[in-house]
């Protein structure tokens, strides 16, 4: 319980939560107030970033390489907080969708949830705590670009606002999301 | 002295790196994606006007990335640990942060004069057409990024941590995000507020066609928001006490109040027609042939198609005299597209889709040919499904070929498609087993039904009379 405590802590996960919250929040006003019909999946994918930014910025401790003379396995621990970050960015327009009633598919919030969360465990791996958040951030100015998705590359590439019925989608999401769980967990947070 | 550090910052801030991935962005979302930009008149490379609006329009995505960066390099004397080191030199923080920002401002400058440079070599080529109305628009442009990456800077000095520029940047495209959004929900005569505060964006309306302007008056008020912006940004950068930090809100709220009196409540007067763009230039030489201004460049060989559109159309009784491009202001000008008898119209959007595809194909000519003869030289109503059947059969009766689609124009219907099959080719054979005068007559009750969009264009063809 102590080491979960000090985890949280060196991670800045209250300034994560703050975020979800936020966004969850924002979604929620923003369909009171325009509508369902006008707060879509892009609308989604823009609130869930603001609290999986703020969260890649603490998937690094605050020294890499200290922690790493630790005497216990990180793998299943950092594989089990990006998990717990997907869960996080799921649970906030779940939540909205049961409180506001809005038009969002519950495999579509569950798939973008899951695919940022990778990304941004990428983005630890390749780019460290200062510029991870570039990649799950990158991702969502991508997806709303005002486009026509019609062919299947550009699905992938607007994989975050693709209705749930796209595989392409699905497949990148899935691709990130193991790709990030798999590279976070094995070679952890680039040092600073 | 003071130059030197200038040049030391230019290379050691984070100054390139902010205009680089901004440059690089911007360029790798015009030329990669297909979005509106390279679509309609007012593409980012056809019109000067198109160019930089489309340049704005990009900020919506590029703004809080320069944002966030600009949060970063904030954040950078604190985690360095300078702070203290800094705070004991004589030379005060103002003036350290005046350096820091004239190397940003300088780059971001470079960065958008390039993007503009590369459009600006694409659309010299590709019109003729030139007015500075742009100026303002580019301007104001700069202005809001090197405002946004200041209000970055001084966000990340306010709180140092790591948490910060990604929740700036996020925080920012949010902002960018809603505004666009409260844009797009702007409809004629709805409350003056909501387009107001939309223009408070960096991001700009794209161009949708060659015929808007920005209004002088939305660049002013942004002008002055943005400047309030750089000012609030930059107090909070140098500032060291917390009074001055609280203080620095005032520029930023300033700012936004002056915009809010200034900007004008509706979307028509902050985007206003673009009269000289549309004003219309004649070839008087044979028929009469106009384009507007902004396509002047085209008129010559425009001239030689509508020529012979207009041979072709002499067969009927009451032929067209003159072939006249109409301003596409929008779609819901299209109902009320003029429909003389005299005159074909044209839309300039028909007009550019064919110059746009036309070269590399063999029948980029022929296309624009079969265009203008659709409907028996009358503009779509857009009404009904059965008119665009009619419309090719009348447009290959004209031409005296072989049955063939329109592929630029109504790229849905290929020879395979089953509106194809079942009602293009029986109609065009029911009209070509006729006496000619029939034919000839059938055409002439489309092209009335076409100049005044009543009646079934594809029953006139087909049965000779509207069933009641």
């Amino acid at each position: 319980m102590r080491w979960l405590t000090l985890y949280t802590r060196s991670r800045q996960l209250p300034i994560a939560l703050l975020g979800f919250l936020a966004g969850a929040v924002l979604l929620w006003g923003l369909t009171l107030w325009w509508g369902a019909d006008q707060t879509g999946s892009r609308l989604m994918s823009v609130t869930m970033v603001l609290g999986v930014a703020a969260a890649s910025a603490g998937l690094c401790g605050f020294d890499a390489a200290c922690e790493r003379t630790a005497s216990f396995t990180w793998p299943p621990r950092r594989a089990a907080h990006l998990v717990a970050l997907a869960a996080m960015a799921a649970a906030g327009p779940l939540a909205v969708d049961v409180l506001a009633d809005s038009h969002l598919q519950t495999e579509a919030i569950v798939r973008d949830a899951a695919g940022l969360a990778g990304l941004a465990g990428v983005g630890a791996v390749l780019a460290g705590g200062s510029f991870g958040w570039c990649f799950p951030f990158g991702a969502t100015l991508l997806a709303n670009v005002p486009i026509e998705a019609d062919s299947d590359a550009l699905r992938v590439l607007t994989w975050l606002v693709q209705p749930a019925d796209s595989a392409a989608a699905m497949t990148t999401a899935l691709v990130f999301a193991a790709v990030g769980v798999i590279g976070y967990a094995a070679w952890g947070p680039r040092p600073a | 002295m003071s130059a030197r550090i200038l040049r030391i910052e230019l290379r050691r801030s984070t100054a390139p790196w902010i205009c680089l991935a901004f440059a690089v962005l911007t360029l790798a979302l015009l030329y990669l994606l297909p979005g509106p930009w390279a679509k309609g008149t007012g593409a980012w490379d056809q019109q000067w006007q198109g160019l930089v609006q489309w340049q704005r329009f990009m900020l919506t995505f590029t703004w809080p990335v320069v944002v966030g960066l600009g949060a970063w390099q904030g954040t950078r004397q604190h985690r360095s640990r300078m702070d203290e080191v800094l705070s004991s030199t004589p030379r005060s923080p103002w003036q350290r942060s005046a350096t820091l920002a004239a190397a940003v401002a300088i780059g971001l400058t470079v960065a958008c004069t390039a993007i503009f440079a590369v459009g600006a070599a694409q659309v010299a080529s590709a019109t003729s057409y030139f007015s500075l109305s742009w100026l303002a628009v580019f301007a104001v442009g700069v202005l809001a990024l090197v405002a946004g990456s200041l209000l970055g800077m001084g966000l990340g000095h306010l709180l140092p941590y790591m948490v910060t520029p990604p929740l700036v940047a996020v925080g920012g495209y949010a902002l960018v995000m809603m505004l666009l959004n409260i844009g797009i929900s702007v409809e004629a005569g709805s409350d003056p507020w909501r387009m107001k505060v939309a223009l408070l964006s960096p991001a700009l309306d794209g161009a949708e066609s060659a015929y808007r302007l920005v209004a002088h008056q939305v660049s002013l008020a942004q002008a002055l928001w943005f400047l309030g912006i750089a000012a609030t940004g930059f107090v909070l950068l140098a500032a060291r006490g917390s009074w001055t930090r609280i203080a620095s809100a005032v520029p930023g709220l300033l700012g936004g109040v002056l915009a809010m009196v200034l900007l004008p409540g509706q979307a028509s007067a902050a985007y206003p027609h673009d009269t000289r763009a549309a004003a219309l230039v004649c070839d008087e030489d044979g028929p009469r042939v106009c384009v507007t201004r902004a396509h002047e460049h085209l008129l010559d060989d425009f001239a030689g198609t509508a020529g012979q559109a207009l041979a072709k159309l002499a067969v009927l009784p009451e032929a067209p005299t003159s072939v006249e491009e109409v301003p596409a202001f929008g779609n819901e000008e299209r109902a009320s597209l003029p429909r003389t008898a005299d005159t074909v119209s044209v839309s300039s959007d028909i007009l550019m889709r064919f110059e746009q595809s036309g070269e590399g194909e063999s029948d980029g000519g022929d296309g624009l040919l079969m265009a203008l003869l659709a409907g028996a030289g009358t503009p779509a109503c857009g009404v009904e499904e059965t008119e665009i059947p009619a419309r090719i059969v009348t447009a290959n009766w004209l031409l005296g070929a072989e049955l063939q689609p329109m592929p630029i124009l109504y790229p849905w219907i290929s020879e395979d498609s089953s509106a194809y099959q079942e009602m293009v080719r029986p109609a065009w054979e029911t009209l070509r087993s006729l006496p000619r005068e029939e034919q000839v007559r059938r055409v002439a009750a489309v092209r009335e039904a076409g100049l005044t969009c009543e009646g079934d264009q594809l029953d006139l063809l087909t049965q000779g009379v509207n069933p009641q």
